[in-house]
């Protein structure tokens, strides 16, 4: 029998939720013959490895260790053992719908297809703050990705929950080993720069139950993130962060400051940040919501610069690699487009003349440019009414406001 | 003085409103294809308003929603809904006590709703005749269930437990929603986290001083823009804005999560009211959304008497102070403490102020002195009323 998928599981000392997955796997819809399960058991201490050997399973189950490589290696090593055509990835603490494989290879309409499923936050009783913001943060961008127009990008692959054939994820050697996190962002960058088409599948749905989740992990986390970020730059020169920018673009005294002090002092500078993580967990407990969340935006891009600033070694090396503009001047895939001629018509030309660079005018008034970034899959026509709608609101209303009807 | 009450169209504006007899002025709901996006109120002349005189005042008044409405309607007016459709049905419960008169009229308004295979629930909360149970008679779609215990959120939990839908709409018998209320309502439960949707409420009528100065002090309609209510966006436990429970629709699911309605706050009890403000600030609490959708319009019968205005805007007062009462000391809220200050210092004194003084923007000094003393009887009646409800079920435990 020929075993079309490969489930991929890396796990690290947990036993417990790993066992409750695999019996979720004995209740998926789609044939139990027909996929294979591969446990990667990465520096485990625990009895996972004995627990999955005696595990009596209805599909074929193999198990390998690793010392602790990390997640990205157990991947990759996950993914070589495999005999599938797909390759399912999901981590070790998920609760899986019965449909969710089947949704996964049914949404493999060609070769280039890469599948995120739905992984809805499990959230305790009487969760903090904290969790419940990461939640919202998730369901925000599972949300984003649901909606019919979404323009897929790099950070829209989700280790978590995603499904590659197998001929694309050896093609591009797996994931990147080197990484200290992100290693999904990164994937998902070289995905779509080799033309992969990202799908949403809000039916192959398994519910996260990530019980490690709080605020002094994810404190740490965005730290990691900046300096992973900053790996990325190297890798990809023509890698545009946002979240980078974004920061390192305001102009305010508060910043300026963290520079200075994450500089010259950085030790200092720790010891006030874990104050202020004191600080949030006494405001968590007197209910001052709204101290709370200053705190923890403050905390976060302290924290994030923090890792940028470690990666790029000082804050005018880390400067010039974020905000040096790549240039996107391809003359030859510009198009310009004329809304007034109506909204149709536009995006017939875009799906026409596939450009990287759009210019749009409202008759004779500009609107505003769209570019295709690297990281973002190529823009289509339908794309357009939603960047339209979230970028340029504000000038579009002032064209089109209907001055007629009070005349 | 009274207003006639309209829906004007923008893009098919009439030049004359003439059928305004015994009206000195309108009350005009102002839409842009369909979109409510602003609202009026204009003097009439010898029984007619010429709209020609008032385009700049009507233009201002819808300006800043205009622009966005003018901007969707050019990008999406041939598109539907672009996240991926769920299947998703409604329960819709009226809560009703001895009003039968307006109940018709409700359950005229939601006959008239599409067919989305909705189920209809009255929950006939301890009448004193078989009125209410004689005219559902005549509505074959419409269950009746007789609730006895007296009290607006026991018959709430009722029909949340009732119901066989996901989701429970809720109106109140005075109200009388549009067609399109039930879809405008429920698109928005296409996100998983919006466990709860308030729509708009607008008059019905203002037919008389005590309609005029309600709509006027305290409107049901918070505005025409689309608000996200959630703990990491806005204080949790301000839900003044949030919208009202006349209006609005939930999971039933979330009875489970974080219980029901309060049954010692809300009309029925000495409380009055807060029992809907309550329950939002729980649902906050939670983690969860809440969407005021002004598009889902539905239309509120105001009490016509000035004696029952002023009751009803006391009672106000008083469910405001019970709810909050009820956060500090059962919730463990402690942050509510800062809440009445703030409400006295920036709203309540410059309100007695300016109406004192006769500054722009008075109120009857009548509904000021009422709210206050609700605010005042608020944290006592809370204590007394949960007093009572836990006798009662004492009683009925044996």
């Amino acid at each position: 029998m020929k075993v079309t998928a490969s489930f991929i599981i890396p796990t690290h000392n947990r036993s417990g939720s790993l066992k409750k997955m695999l019996n979720t796997l004995q209740l998926q819809s789609y044939p139990l013959q027909n996929f294979e399960v591969i446990v990667v058991a990465d520096g485990c201490k625990d009895d996972t490895v004995e627990m999955v050997r005696n595990y009596h399973a209805g599909f074929n189950l193999l198990v390998c260790e690793l010392p602790g490589l990390g997640a990205a290696s157990a991947r990759n090593k996950g993914a070589s053992m495999a005999n599938g055509q797909y390759l399912l990835f999901a981590d070790d603490d998920m609760e899986l719908s019965t449909d969710f494989i089947k949704e996964h290879i049914a949404a493999h309409t060609n070769e280039r297809i890469v599948v995120v499923g739905y992984s809805p936050f499990k959230l305790e009783t009487n969760a903090s703050i904290q969790r419940m913001s990461v939640r919202e943060w998730w369901e925000e961008k599972f949300h984003e990705m649901r909606k019919k127009d979404h323009w897929f990008k790099y950070d829209n692959l989700t280790s978590g929950n995603f499904s590659v054939s197998s001929h694309l994820f050896n093609k591009l050697k797996g994931f990147n080993t080197s990484l200290l996190c992100r290693e999904d962002y990164e994937l998902g960058y070289r995905l779509i720069k080799h033309g992969a088409q990202f799908h949403f599948a809000y039916t192959a749905k398994a519910f996260h139950r990530d019980e490690v989740t709080n605020l002094h992990r994810s404190l740490q986390r965005k730290k990691s993130e900046g300096m992973a970020d900053i790996q990325i730059k190297k890798l990809h020169s023509d890698f545009i962060n946002k979240e980078a920018i974004y920061y390192l673009s305001q102009r305010s005294i508060l910043k300026s400051v963290l520079v200075k002090g994450i500089q010259y002092f950085p030790s200092l500078m720790d010891r006030t940040a874990s104050f202020g993580e004191t600080m949030m967990n006494l405001f968590e407990r007197l209910r001052l919501l709204s101290s709370w969340s200053t705190m923890n935006y403050r905390l976060h891009q302290y924290w994030y610069l923090r890792g940028l600033m470690l990666g790029a070694g000082s804050y005018k090396q880390l400067y010039e690699f974020v905000m040096i503009p790549n240039v996107l001047m391809n003359e030859d895939r510009k198009l310009t487009i004329d809304l007034e001629k109506g909204i149709k018509s536009a995006e017939d030309e875009i799906d026409r003349l596939k450009p990287i660079v759009i210019e749009i005018y409202y008759g004779k008034n500009f609107i505003g440019t769209i570019n295709c970034e690297p990281g973002m899959e190529a823009i289509k026509g339908y794309h357009l009414r939603k960047i339209l709608k979230d970028k340029f609101s504000r000038e579009l209303s002032v064209l089109l406001f209907p001055d007629q009807i009070f005349k | 003085m009274p207003k006639a009450v309209k829906n004007i169209e923008l893009t098919n504006m009439p030049t004359i409103i003439d059928d305004l007899k015994s009206y000195d002025g309108a009350f005009l709901l102002l839409r842009y294809h369909g979109t409510p996006i602003g609202k009026i109120i204009l003097p009439a002349k010898n029984g007619k308003i010429i709209v020609a005189d008032y385009l700049q005042e009507i233009r201002q008044a819808v300006k800043k929603r205009l622009k966005y409405a003018a901007v969707d309607h050019f990008l999406f007016s041939n598109q539907k809904d672009n996240v991926q459709a769920i299947d998703i049905r409604a329960t819709i419960a009226v809560c009703t006590r001895n009003r039968t008169e307006d109940l018709k009229l409700c359950l005229d308004a939601l006959m008239k709703l599409p067919d989305r295979g909705q189920e209809i629930i009255v929950i006939d909360n301890a009448p004193s005749t078989d009125a209410t149970k004689k005219l559902i008679e005549h509505y074959p779609s419409v269950r009746y269930v007789l609730e006895n215990r007296k009290g607006l959120d026991i018959a709430r939990n009722r029909a949340l437990a009732e119901a066989s839908n996901d989701i429970v709409v809720f109106t109140d018998d005075d109200a009388m929603p549009d067609s399109d209320w039930l879809d405008k309502m429920l698109r928005n439960f296409n996100h998983p986290l919006v466990m709860c949707v308030t729509g708009m409420t607008m008059p019905f009528e203002l037919e008389t001083k005590a309609q005029e100065e309600i709509e006027n002090y305290s409107p049901f309609g918070k505005g025409f823009f689309r608000k996200l209510f959630s703990i990491s966006k806005s204080n949790p436990l301000a839900t003044g804005n949030v919208g009202a429970g006349a209006n609005m629709a939930l999971r039933k699911s979330l009875q489970n999560e974080i219980g029901g309605f309060e049954e010692a706050l809300d009309a029925g009890t000495l409380t009055q009211s807060g029992g809907d403000h309550e329950f939002f600030a729980r649902v906050l609490l939670a983690g969860y959304h809440i969407v005021y959708d002004p598009e889902a319009v539905s239309w509120h019968r105001h009490r016509r008497t000035w004696k029952e205005a002023v009751n009803a805007i006391h009672g106000y007062g008083a469910g405001v102070y019970a709810f909050w009462t009820k956060l500090f000391f059962e919730e463990k809220q402690y942050s509510i403490i800062l809440f009445p200050k703030n409400w006295l210092l920036h709203t309540q004194l410059p309100n007695f102020y300016r109406s004192i003084f006769k500054l722009k923007k008075t109120y009857p000094l009548s509904f000021l002195f009422a709210e206050f003393r609700g605010c005042l009887k608020g944290p006592f009646v809370y204590f007394k009323s949960k007093k009572q409800l836990n006798q009662h079920l004492k009683k009925e435990n044996g």
